[in-house]
């Protein structure tokens, strides 16, 4: 019996790909902004949110790094 | 950002016990393994996906876009957990406590008592976690109609009230030679 339901495709091209990549970035810019704007305004201790602010932006910078490297090499194969 | 009075300085914070983040960065946990858990399976287990995701390129890497943007995700999570129990805060002044609770991001509460208005504190530490750790709650009891004065989970109540009555008795006496100099008899 010839199979009558059919699911509809989901192509994943690059610019698919770069289309999350940019959903990633705005939401990484926004929450960014959101938190910057709280350890600016209400933080205390200075000195805290100097370290906690290299941290977070380090470690956004080495994943957002992959992120992009992997766009990058899908686009590319 | 607190604004304080003319001649107001800050003398001790005191802020929640780290248990109590670490408590709230718990739930984030699973969150980090859910993709690993969901690639070990489809590695065992390849879904029948031929005729429904077409991939113009290379699968995996597009598995490690997915993977980091989620590990991005997570992260961005635990910062906002932080800055919500960092910005959680109790300022002993030499004139007030300020007590300020970050409820959520956008939503912040601000309270102060001056430090004559206290009439006592009780501390409040209950199970074995909470005294091993040094964390409780503080009541702070006030004169006049305000109500009490309640800051959870703070990290060594004991020395805080501490401190807090001292700085209490210091204003007290201060406000009690005020009155004798200009009322002598």
């Amino acid at each position: 019996m010839p199979n009558v339901i059919s699911l509809p495709t989901l192509s994943i091209t690059g610019a698919t790909v770069w289309m999350f990549f940019a959903f990633v970035i705005a939401v990484w810019v926004i929450a960014t902004l959101v938190l910057e704007y709280h350890w600016e305004n209400y933080a205390v201790n200075e000195q805290k949110i100097v370290s906690v602010r290299f941290l977070y932006r380090a470690g956004s910078f080495f994943f957002l790094a992959i992120i992009f490297l992997t766009v990058i090499s899908y686009s590319l194969s | 950002m607190i604004s304080l009075e003319q001649n107001e300085t800050i003398i001790l914070r005191g802020r929640r016990h780290w248990f109590i983040l670490a408590l709230r960065l718990l739930p984030l946990v699973p969150f980090i393994f859910i993709p690993l858990l969901v690639f070990g399976i489809l590695s065992i287990v390849p879904p029948q996906t031929d005729s429904f995701i077409k991939m113009s390129g290379n699968g995996a890497t597009f598995a490690i876009f997915i993977l980091f943007s989620w590990f991005l995700f997570v992260w961005i999570g635990a910062f906002i957990i932080w800055t919500d129990y960092f910005l959680d805060i109790l300022i002993i002044t030499n004139k007030r406590i300020i007590n300020i609770e970050q409820k959520a991001l956008f939503s912040r509460e601000t309270a102060s008592l001056r430090l004559d208005k206290i009439q006592d504190i009780t501390i409040d530490i209950n199970g074995i976690l909470a005294t091993f750790l040094s964390f409780g709650n503080m009541r702070i009891q006030t004169a006049g109609e305000q109500e009490e004065f309640v800051i959870r989970f703070i990290k060594n109540p004991e020395s805080l009230k501490n401190a807090i009555l001292k700085e209490h008795n210091r204003v007290v006496e201060e406000l009690r030679e005020v009155r004798i100099a200009k009322d002598p008899s």
